[in-house]
C-alpha cells in the first residue's frame, strides 16, 4: 500500500485526488518496481471483476496479463528499470487484458511512469474499448456486404460472396443462403460457405440438398414471422431437421435473417456457430441493416432472372415450333432425293432443289429473327469455349458455294494457319454465313466473293471481300443499324431484310471481337472481323461476358 | 438383303413426322429401331428394349427429354446408355445444366443425314 505523500501536497489535496479517481469512469491501477498491484479504483473493479481488497498486492500480470503476454510484461519492466524508458509509456496503447472471468476483452490504456524517492511508481487508465471494437466489425460487416453487393453480376454471385463478408467480419463459421423456389414457396439453400479448417462437409451437403417449406426449420419460422431469430444451441432444438446432425457435427449457435422485398421473404441468410451464441441485440441490429440491403438486391435480381427465365423459355418454344416444321421439309426432301434417286425425273430433281433452297432461306431468316429477338430482350449469350476457326470457315463456305455458284460468281477460300479461337461455334457460323451470304447477293453475276482466315498479331481475322455493288461512304456507319437497306439495294430489288449485318455486329461485340468496314460505291466491300485469340485471360473474360447481356 | 443389324436405338419424337424421318434414316444407318411418340412412352420402352443408344427430342409434353435421361441415368440398367439429344435452340444446353445431366451429344434440327450419322457412329464407336 504505496501510499506515502508521494505528490507533496496536505491531505486535503490527497483527498482531493482519491476521490477523482474512485469517481472516474476509467480504470485506474497502479504498480510498484516489483510488478506488483498497489492501487484499484471502482471502475477497474467493474472493468475486471476483481475487488481492490482480492488484488492489492498481487501482480499485474498474474492478474490482469493473458498468459502468453507475460514474459513480455516482465522484461519490459526490467527494461525500464535498467533504461528509464519504453515502448509502451505515456501514450495510450490497446491491448488485451485479461477479465476474472478468464475472458479476454481489448483495452486502451494508457501508462505513466513517475519517480517515487528511489523507486518508480507506474499509473495506468484503462478502458474497455470492446464495444468500440465491436462497432468496427459490425460497419465492417454492412460495409462488406454493401461491396459484395455491388460488385455481384448476379443473384448466385451475390449470395456466394456475402456469406464469407458477413461470417469474416461477425465471427460466424458457417453461412447459408436460403431463397424462395417454386410456387410452394418452398426455401432451397442456393449458397453455403464454411470457415477454412472447419470440416463440416456433411452438414453443408445436407443443408445444400434440403428444401424447407413455411414450418419447416429455423428457416421457415423466419420465413412466416418475419424476425430475426437467435438459437443459442441449435443441436438442442430436437424439432429442427438437422439438429441430429448439427449435434454430431458440433454445430451449435445459431441466428435466421429473413430477406425482404416489397414486404415479402425472399430469402434467409443463416448464420452458424461451433459455439453456443447468446442473443446479441447489437448484432441483431446490423443483421437487420444488412437484410434491408440484400433483400433489395437479392429480391430484385432474383425476380428479373425469372424473368428472363420466362423469356428464355418462350423463346425456346418458339424456336422449337419454328424449326419443327422446316426439320420435316428439309429431312423429307434429302430422304426423298435419296429414296427415289434414278427414279426422280430431272424436271421432279429441280422442283425439289426449289424446295430446300427455300427452305434453308427460310431457316436462315428463322435463326436470325430469333436472335435479334433475343438480343433486343437482352436475353442473348454466347457460349464461349475453345473453337476451331477454320473448320468453322470452311463449313460455311461449303453452305455458299451451291449459291454462289447459282449467282455466277466465283467464290475464293484462303484458310491460313490459325490458332484455336474463344467463341460460340454456332453464333460465329452463322456470322461467316451471313457476311458470305450479304457478298453473294450484293455482288452482280461475273463477280467474285473471297473468304480469309489469317492470324493477325493476338488475334484471328475473318476477312470477306467482294466486287459487289458497294456502299457510298455516309451509308457504311448506318450498315449495323437493324433493318438499314441503301437505297442501291431497293432500287436493285435485292432481297434483304436488313437484319444481317445487325446480327453479325451483336454476335461479335459478344466475343469481345472488333468490325472494319471498307467500301466505296460500285466498288464492292470488305468487312473484317477481328477475335481474340484463347489465352487464360481472354477466356476468363469472355467467359464473364457470358452473364451479361450483349446488346449493343 | 439385309445384313446384321448394329445395334437397337430408341428414338423419341411426340412429332409424327420426326419421328419417322430419323427412325427411318436411323434404319437405313443399320439399326433396328424402338419408336416412341412420348417421353412416358421412351421411358417404358428404353427399361423393356435395352436399346443401345437413345435419340431423344427435348421438348415433349409431360415428361420431356432431359426428364427421361435423368430418369434413366439414376437407373443401373440404362446408365451406360448413350443419349442424343434433338433440340431446337442452343439454350437446351443450360437447360440440361440446370437438369444436373451431360448427355453424349446434341443434334440440332433440323438436321443433315450426314450430320446425324456421324454422330450416331462417334457415340457407338
Amino acid at each position: 500500500m504505496a501510499d506515502q505523500d508521494k505528490h507533496g501536497g496536505a491531505g486535503g489535496e490527497e483527498a482531493r485526488v482519491r476521490s477523482i479517481l474512485t469517481s472516474a469512469h476509467d480504470a485506474y491501477i497502479s504498480m510498484d518496481v516489483e510488478g506488483r498491484i498497489t492501487e484499484w479504483n471502482p471502475a477497474a473493479e467493474r472493468t475486471f471483476g476483481w475487488t481492490s481488497d482480492q488484488v492489492l498486492g498481487k501482480t499485474v500480470a498474474d492478474t490482469l496479463i493473458p498468459p502468453a503476454m507475460r514474459e513480455a510484461h516482465w522484461s519490459g519492466l526490467r527494461r525500464f528499470l535498467e533504461t528509464g524508458g519504453g515502448p509502451l509509456l505515456g501514450r495510450p496503447v490497446e491491448v488485451t487484458a485479461l477479465r476474472r472471468d478468464g475472458t479476454e476483452i481489448p483495452i486502451e490504456i494508457t501508462i505513466t511512469a513517475m519517480p517515487n524517492g528511489e523507486r518508480w511508481d507506474f499509473h495506468a487508465f484503462a478502458r474497455d474499448i470492446s464495444g468500440r471494437h465491436r462497432r468496427d466489425r459490425h460497419r465492417a460487416a454492412q460495409q462488406a456486404v454493401a461491396e459484395t453487393l455491388a460488385e455481384s453480376v448476379d443473384a448466385e454471385q451475390a449470395m456466394e460472396r456475402v456469406l464469407p463478408a458477413l461470417c469474416t467480419t461477425l465471427g460466424w463459421e458457417f453461412g447459408e443462403f436460403w431463397v424462395a423456389h417454386g410456387p410452394e414457396g418452398r426455401f432451397e439453400c442456393r449458397a453455403t460457405w464454411q470457415a477454412p479448417g472447419l470440416e463440416l462437409e456433411e452438414f453443408e451437403r445436407t443443408t445444400r440438398e434440403l428444401e424447407l417449406g413455411p414450418d419447416e426449420g429455423l428457416v421457415g419460422y423466419v420465413q412466416r414471422s418475419g424476425r430475426i431469430a437467435w438459437l443459442r444451441d441449435f443441436g438442442d432444438e430436437v424439432d429442427l431437421p438437422r439438429a441430429a446432425l448439427a449435434r454430431r457435427q458440433g454445430v451449435r449457435g445459431a441466428v435466421a435473417v429473413p430477406l425482404r422485398r416489397d414486404g415479402d421473404v425472399v430469402g434467409v441468410i443463416g448464420l452458424l456457430s461451433t459455439e453456443i451464441r447468446p442473443e446479441d441485440p447489437e448484432v441483431t441490429e446490423v443483421l437487420a441493416a444488412v437484410a434491408l440491403q440484400a433483400g433489395e438486391f437479392i429480391g430484385r435480381r432474383l425476380a428479373e432472372e425469372e424473368a428472363e427465365r420466362v423469356k428464355d423459355e418462350f423463346f425456346s418454344l418458339i424456336s422449337h415450333e419454328l424449326r419443327t416444321p422446316l426439320t420435316s421439309i428439309l429431312g423429307y426432301t434429302e430422304l426423298l432425293v435419296e429414296a427415289e434417286g434414278e427414279e426422280l425425273s430431272d424436271q421432279a430433281r429441280r422442283f425439289v432443289e426449289v424446295i430446300e433452297r427455300n427452305a434453308r432461306r427460310e431457316l436462315r431468316l428463322v435463326i436470325d429473327l430469333l436472335l435479334l429477338t433475343r438480343i433486343e430482350a437482352g436475353t442473348f449469350r454466347v457460349a464461349i469455349e475453345a473453337i476451331d476457326l477454320a473448320a468453322i470457315v470452311r463449313e460455311a463456305a461449303e453452305v455458299a458455294r451451291p449459291l454462289a455458284e447459282r449467282a455466277g460468281i466465283t467464290l475464293e477460300v484462303e484458310i491460313g494457319d490459325v490458332p484455336v479461337a474463344a467463341g460460340d461455334l454456332e453464333r460465329l457460323g452463322q456470322v461467316v454465313d451471313n457476311l458470305l451470304s450479304n457478298a453473294i447477293k450484293f455482288t452482280p453475276r461475273g463477280g467474285r466473293v473471297s473468304l480469309r482466315l489469317e492470324r493477325v498479331g493476338e488475334r484471328v481475322v475473318i476477312e470477306v471481300a467482294d466486287t459487289g455493288i458497294g456502299v457510298p461512304d455516309a451509308a457504311v456507319e448506318h450498315l449495323f443499324d437493324r433493318l438499314f437497306r441503301t437505297e442501291e439495294a431497293e432500287r436493285l430489288q435485292i432481297q434483304g431484310t436488313g437484319l444481317g449485318l445487325t446480327i453479325v455486329k451483336a454476335i461479335v461485340d459478344a466475343h469481345d471481337g472488333d468490325i472494319e468496314v471498307e467500301s466505296a460505291e460500285g466498288e464492292g466491300m470488305v468487312i473484317r472481323i477481328a477475335l481474340p485469340l484463347l489465352s487464360e485471360n481472354g477466356r476468363s473474360r469472355a467467359l464473364s461476358r457470358q452473364s451479361e447481356d450483349a446488346t449493343r | 438383303v439385309s445384313e446384321a443389324s448394329r445395334g437397337t436405338v430408341l428414338v423419341a419424337d411426340d412429332d409424327a413426322d420426326i419421328l419417322d424421318l430419323v427412325s427411318m434414316r436411323v434404319e437405313r444407318l443399320g439399326f433396328d429401331v424402338i419408336r416412341a411418340a412420348n417421353g412416358a412412352e421412351a421411358l417404358e420402352l428404353a427399361r423393356t428394349g435395352k436399346p443401345d443408344l437413345l435419340i431423344l427430342d427435348v421438348l415433349m409434353p409431360e415428361v420431356n427429354g432431359f426428364e427421361v435421361l435423368k430418369r434413366l441415368r439414376a437407373e443401373e440398367d440404362a446408365r451406360q446408355v448413350p443419349a442424343l439429344i434433338l433440340t431446337a435452340t442452343i439454350q437446351d444446353e443450360q437447360v440440361a445444366r440446370d437438369y444436373g445431366i451431360q448427355p453424349d451429344g446434341y443434334m440440332r434440327k433440323p438436321f443433315t443425314a450426314a450430320a446425324l450419322s456421324a454422330q450416331i457412329d462417334r457415340l457407338l464407336a
